[in-house]
């Protein structure tokens, strides 16, 4: 037990990765609720889906990269390894999950 | 001779402890049994009482295979088929499947931890009443003939006051909502427990697998059981007094409820899962010899579940006229469900294959596990595919997905666990020329049973029907299914059997007949109410092990902390969450009654609602939260202590005067509860602004600016009070006028709140934008009367004593839920002030 | 589909026997190799092609404006359903749905009280008839003749008997043949 104790606030990174997951598909689907309602142009509507998403990628994305790089703060044991480990994974998991059930459904058509 | 002469004093020594031990933990003879709070005493009641619904929802599950062998069957009149096929799903799902999942959790968690009981035992026997008096409402309306019949998903406006006029649906709502009340209160106190309760040294990569799971699944109770509550509650409120939230004719939508329901209900069925693949974690490496295979994978397998678990609900409503856009969505997640549970079920492969399997009854229903559930995840793939699920949606194609997922991932590992714990409950094994058969009938009943349903649903046969004519080509595979379900009945009948002859005869077995490695096994069998004697330390149990037995006996003899008494404490230790460093001495409250009066008097709210006397409800819920405030009074300790030696030369602090004590990691997991039902508040809100026929610029809101404000100053006044008598206890100084303060705003801000309610434009019985103004409000005037009761809690332990500057919490505990209380009445305030806003954006639409 | 669930099926459990009777037999592959390959690459292969097919086939039955095809109305009540046809006046035909064959329908689907759930298994998937919301179902039969139609969401005492015929006609006689039910139908009202 030498290692400094990794700080009981880093589980919260846990479920960090996956939170921005269902914000994507809230906000995504929230606008195709609202442009349907509204009747948006479609382009309109794909843009501003297109957009949510990118936003939501790119909070992923510099997620990843700051925590791949700020392991320090995890401490050095086997705790902090494993849960830097599984933080960054379950970062990339959120992102290959949020590319794969946002992306594609962008194509198909909007309100019927 | 000399190692002898030192096991002897050793054995004395741990006969000495076991006594002094069982004086302060063993719950009394007779009557005292009602004021049992101890883990191992409710988690087995929990069990029986759960198989005890099980039987009676799967006798009702025959009755329908009874009435479908035959076409034209006149065995029931389509109104008790109603009624008894939505009562077969409500209680399989409801009061067999949740609670079984979490009987094993509280029976087993603190064990496998290494700890003597969970944090908060008064809150487990809560739980257990209510889940007991909540299933006994629900089991006796279906003696009286007067249960729910409007399918276990109750979608309104069939189960609507207008097409359900008889009190079958409010039995549904009132004694589900009842059972959940019990299912949270446990899901708050397993993930307290398991963050803050494990033994010393068992940091977070050293934890058992099991915990993960159930610590994963405990944290989705949290967020998946507030939907629905809201979701009941809204619909009891709409059928008792008329406010229309899903009454399509007066600006609710009947969809509304459908989100509500699903939001919670799919990840249901991952809670249900994720505690047996828990199981099925632990049991597969004991028989693989070896440990298991990719245990950090699997942890963020279960946490990705666990996440995309939530964000699936609406495969369930594929037909309801969503865009495909959308739908697409929630089908591709549905689709990549399936991935972390590749991971799962090929770690287990992947552990047998690097093991030596040995081969034992348990692995016979891991056996029947993997056969069954493989399918019933292919076929769910299957129905994640948008055009499949149109032709399969509500057909027994879907009876049969569901079978082979939920019955089958639930039954099969829960027998697999069965065998290989009973021997810890009973301390003996099976007698296998019975298990053996028993599980063949079961899994071939099983499968004759629902495999058919996969080809009536193709043929085109709807679910919930309660005849058939008999020329659509479904006879001889309803017929064949119905056998089926006999032999499984008489499969589980031998099961039965099976266990209760190896009560009675089974062969004797002393610790550990497995050779695991989990502490579980680290005690006397069949375990003694303080679990264990004195508390493992995981990182250096000295070569000691679990397996070999010699971790046990140093224990015993109270080796490990906290082996002896104090005070006639019940004592168990607090950790860091990550590291598991001990960081206080957690004094567990005694046997009492008091949750048993409580969750007679919630009974007696709800029953009292049930019976439309709506006063008396009201009373009696304040007597409820009385009897909380009163339990209040007792908890804690009415001096300080300072450090207090804990063993092995480490001294903590009592739980009262440590930073971080269980009750503050609780009050934020209730507030995450209830913030999630607050979001779906929200979210109701705003999905009727867009969705609701009905709604349209022509309505004219009209909220009262200045209550609004009045509202939310009031709330920040009583937060800040919060603040100046938190300071002025950890000071030393005197509280009363801060108190008073608070109070006094919390009684204007309810004040405000109850006026803008009684002015709200349209009326709430008219429409549902009036309505749902008044219920974003009343959760504003909930939470300050909430309030109120801790502020009432605080000036009573301050006189008697329980709170000093160095024991704050209780002032803490007031400050986050006021501060709660100002963050959500701002919200609510300001969506309720937007309101005109958004209904005159309606205007705008085509 | 099928097919392919079988083929999976066969897989795991084959796999699940032979790292039992075979002990050993598993274990020149890596424990990670086990999961990367059972846990990733397999579902990617299978779900990734599964998932592009499912989007484009859904795709082409919606009810897509482009077309226009012919309107009927179909509206559920406890226990029976009332098909109008816009495009023949104020034609009402009670428990059979008239359609001509060869060309695309659209269906609108609604409620007067509970949801219903509109369906012809053997000419399309099935759609919600939802109080207060009207839904499209785009259908076409190929051939001329009698179809059966079943209310397929739960909505009470009579749910098992909630069907209907769907009568399918040459698409040249189905406007004579329309209005000749719905006149024997008026007519037997009376
Ligand atoms: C572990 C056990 C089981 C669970 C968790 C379970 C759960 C369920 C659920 C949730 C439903 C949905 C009811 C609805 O359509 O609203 C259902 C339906 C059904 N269950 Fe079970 N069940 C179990 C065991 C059985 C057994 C043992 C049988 C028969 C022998 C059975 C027969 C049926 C039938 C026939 C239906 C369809 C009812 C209908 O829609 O008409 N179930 N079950
Ligand atoms: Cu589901
Ligand atoms: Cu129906």
């Amino acid at each position: 037990m030498r290692e400094r104790p990794v700080p009981s606030r880093q589980l919260w990174w846990l479920a960090a990765g996956f939170t921005v997951w269902c914000s994507a598909l809230v906000v995504l689907y929230a606008i195709q609720g609202i442009g349907c309602a509204f009747a948006w142009p479609t382009g309109t509507l794909r843009l501003w889906l297109a957009v949510a998403l990118l936003v939501h990628l790119i909070v992923l994305g510099w997620m990843w990269r700051d925590i791949a790089r700020a392991s320090p703060d995890f401490g050095s044991g086997p705790t902090g390894a494993l849960l830097h480990w599984a933080v960054v994974a379950t970062l990339i998991t959120a992102l290959v999950a949020t590319v794969i059930t946002l992306g594609p459904p962008l194509l198909l058509t909007a309100c019927i | 001779m000399s190692e002898s002469a030192d096991q002897l004093s050793q054995g004395a020594t741990a006969l000495r402890l076991h006594r002094q031990l069982s004086a302060i933990w063993a719950t009394g003879p007779g009557i005292q049994r009602l004021a049992a709070v101890n883990h191992s005493v409710i988690g087995i009641r929990m069990m029986v009482t759960s198989f005890v619904f099980f039987a009676i929802a799967g006798v009702l599950g025959m009755l329908t295979r009874v009435q479908l062998a035959t076409p034209n069957s006149g065995f029931m009149v389509p109104e008790t088929y109603n009624q008894v096929f939505t009562m077969h799903g409500s209680m399989m799902l409801f009061l067999f499947a949740i609670p079984m999942v979490e009987s094993f959790a509280v029976y087993l968690t603190p064990k496998i931890l290494g700890t003597r009981d969970f944090a908060f035992p008064r809150l487990t026997a809560y739980g257990y009443w209510c889940y007991l008096f909540g299933g006994t409402i629900l089991t006796v309306s279906l003696i009286v003939g007067v249960a729910p019949n409007s399918g276990w998903f109750m979608y309104t406006p069939l189960s609507s006051s207008a097409f359900t006029p008889g009190i079958n649906s409010d039995v549904w709502l009132l004694g589900v909502t009842f059972v959940e009340i019990s299912a949270l209160s446990l899901a708050v106190e397993i993930v307290v427990s398991i963050l803050k309760m494990r033994a010393p040294g068992m940091s977070l990569d050293r934890m058992p697998i099991f915990a993960w799971y159930i610590l994963v699944t405990a944290m989705m109770m949290i967020v998946a059981f507030p939907p629905l509550i809201l979701g009941s509650i809204l619909l009891e409120v709409e059928r008792a007094f008329g406010l229309p939230f899903f009454d399509p004719t007066r600006g609710g939508d009947a969809l509304l409820w459908q989100h509500l329901f699903w939001l919670f209900g799919h990840p249901d069925v991952y809670i249900i899962f994720l505690p047996m693949a828990g199981v099925l974690s632990t049991i597969i490496p004991v028989f693989a010899n070896r440990e298991l295979v990719g245990y950090r994978a699997i942890v963020v397998a279960i946490i990705a579940l666990a996440f995309l678990s939530f964000g699936i609900w609406v495969h369930h409503m594929f037909t309801v006229g969503i865009p495909h856009l959308a739908l697409a969505f929630f089908s591709l997640g549905s689709a990549i469900v399936a991935v972390p549970t590749a991971v799962q079920i090929f770690a287990w492969l992947a552990t047998l294959a690097h093991g030596r399997p040995r081969w034992d009854v348990p692995m016979l229903y891991v056996f029947g596990f993997f056969f069954i559930f493989v399918m019933g995840g292919l076929t769910g793939v299957m129905l994640a595919m948008v055009p499949f699920d149109w032709q399969a949606h509500d057909t027994y194609f879907v009876v049969a997905h569901m079978h082979y997922v939920v019955a089958g991932a639930l039954a099969f590992p829960m027998l697999a666990a069965l065998y290989y714990w009973l021997p810890l409950l009973t301390g003996r094994t099976a007698v296998h020329r019975l298990s053996v058969p028993a599980f063949w009938l079961v899994f071939i009943g099983f499968n004759m049973t629902f495999f058919m349903m996969h080809l009536t649903g193709l043929r085109g046969m709807p679910r919930r029907i309660h005849t058939y004519s008999g020329d659509e080509g479904w006879n001889w595979l309803n017929l064949l299914s119905s056998v089926g379900g006999f032999v499984m009945t008489i499969g589980f009948a031998l099961v039965v059997i099976d266990l209760v002859v190896q009560l009675r005869y089974g062969r004797r077995v002393r610790r550990n007949p497995w050779g695991s490695t989990t502490l579980e096994w680290a005690m006397p069998i069949p375990p003694a109410p303080y679990a264990f004697a004195s508390i493992p330390d995981v990182g250096t149990s000295g070569g000691k092990s679990t397996a070999s037995g010699d971790l046990a006996t140093s224990l015993a003899s109270g080796e490990g902390y906290l082996g002896s008494t104090r005070n006639g404490w019940q004592e168990a230790l607090g950790v860091h969450k990550t590291s598991g460093v001990p960081d206080q001495l957690i004094v567990l409250p005694r046997p009492t009654y008091l949750p048993l009066y409580t969750a007679l008097a919630t009974a007696a709210a709800v029953l009292a609602m049930l019976f439309k006397f709506y006063l008396l409800s009201l009373g009696f819920a304040l007597l409820t939260a009385g009897l909380f405030v009163l339990a209040g009074q007792s908890a804690g300790l009415s001096r300080d202590y300072g450090p207090l030696p804990v063993g092995r030369g480490v001294s903590v602090p009592p739980h009262t005067e440590a930073a971080d004590a269980p009750a503050w990691l609780a009050l934020i997991c209730a507030l995450v509860a209830d913030g999630t039902l607050f979001t779906s508040l929200l979210f109701g809100t705003f999905y009727l602004w867009i969705a609701a026929p009905n709604w349209s610029a022509a309505i004219k809101p009209e909220p009262d600016l200045m209550l609004a404000v009045g509202t939310c100053v009031t709330l920040l006044v009583a937060a800040l009070a919060a603040r100046g008598s938190l300071r002025a206890v950890s000071a030393g100084g005197r509280a009363g006028g801060w108190i008073g303060l608070a109070g006094l705003a919390l009684l204007a801000a309810i004040a405000t709140a109850v006026w803008q309610i009684a002015g709200i434009v349209p009326h709430p019985r008219e429409h549902a934008l009036g309505a749902t103004a008044a219920a974003l409000t009343f959760y504003v005037a909930l939470h300050a009367g909430i309030g109120v009761l801790f502020l009432i809690s605080n000036t009573l332990r301050l006189g008697a004593g329980f709170i000093s500057p160095r024991r704050v919490l209780d002032m803490r505990l007031t400050r986050l839920w006021l501060d709660y209380t100002l963050v959500t009445g701002i919200i609510a305030m300001g969506l309720v002030l937007a309101l005109p806003a958004l209904v005159a954006m309606l205007g705008g639409r085509p | 589909m099928l097919a392919g669930s079988a083929i999976l099926f066969l897989l795991v459990m084959t796999l699940f026997v032979l790292v039992i009777r075979r002990p050993g037999w598993g274990s020149s592959v890596s424990p990670e190799r086990w999961l990367v390959l059972g846990g990733l690459v397999l579902p990617a292969v299978v779900l990734l092609p599964l998932i592009a097919y499912a989007m484009i086939a859904g795709e082409r039955l919606l009810p897509l404006p482009g077309q226009a095809p012919a309107r009927i109305e179909a509206i559920g009540r406890q226990w029976a359903w009332t098909f109008r046809y816009p495009d023949h006046g104020a034609t009402e035909t009670k428990g059979v749905l008239h359609m001509p064959a060869g060309a695309p329908v659209d269906i609108l689907v609604s409620s007067q009280d509970v949801i219903h759930a509109f369906w012809i298994p053997r000419l399309a998937g099935k759609i919600d008839a939802v109080p207060g919301h009207v839904n499209r179902l785009r259908i076409q039969a190929d051939q001329p003749g009698r179809y059966a139609g079943q209310c397929s969401e739960f909505c009470g005492l009579d749910h098992a008997s909630m069907r209907f015929d769907v009568v399918v006609h040459r698409p040249e006689e189905f406007s004579a043949a329309l209005a000749r039910a719905a006149a024997s139908e008026g007519s037997q009202k009376k």
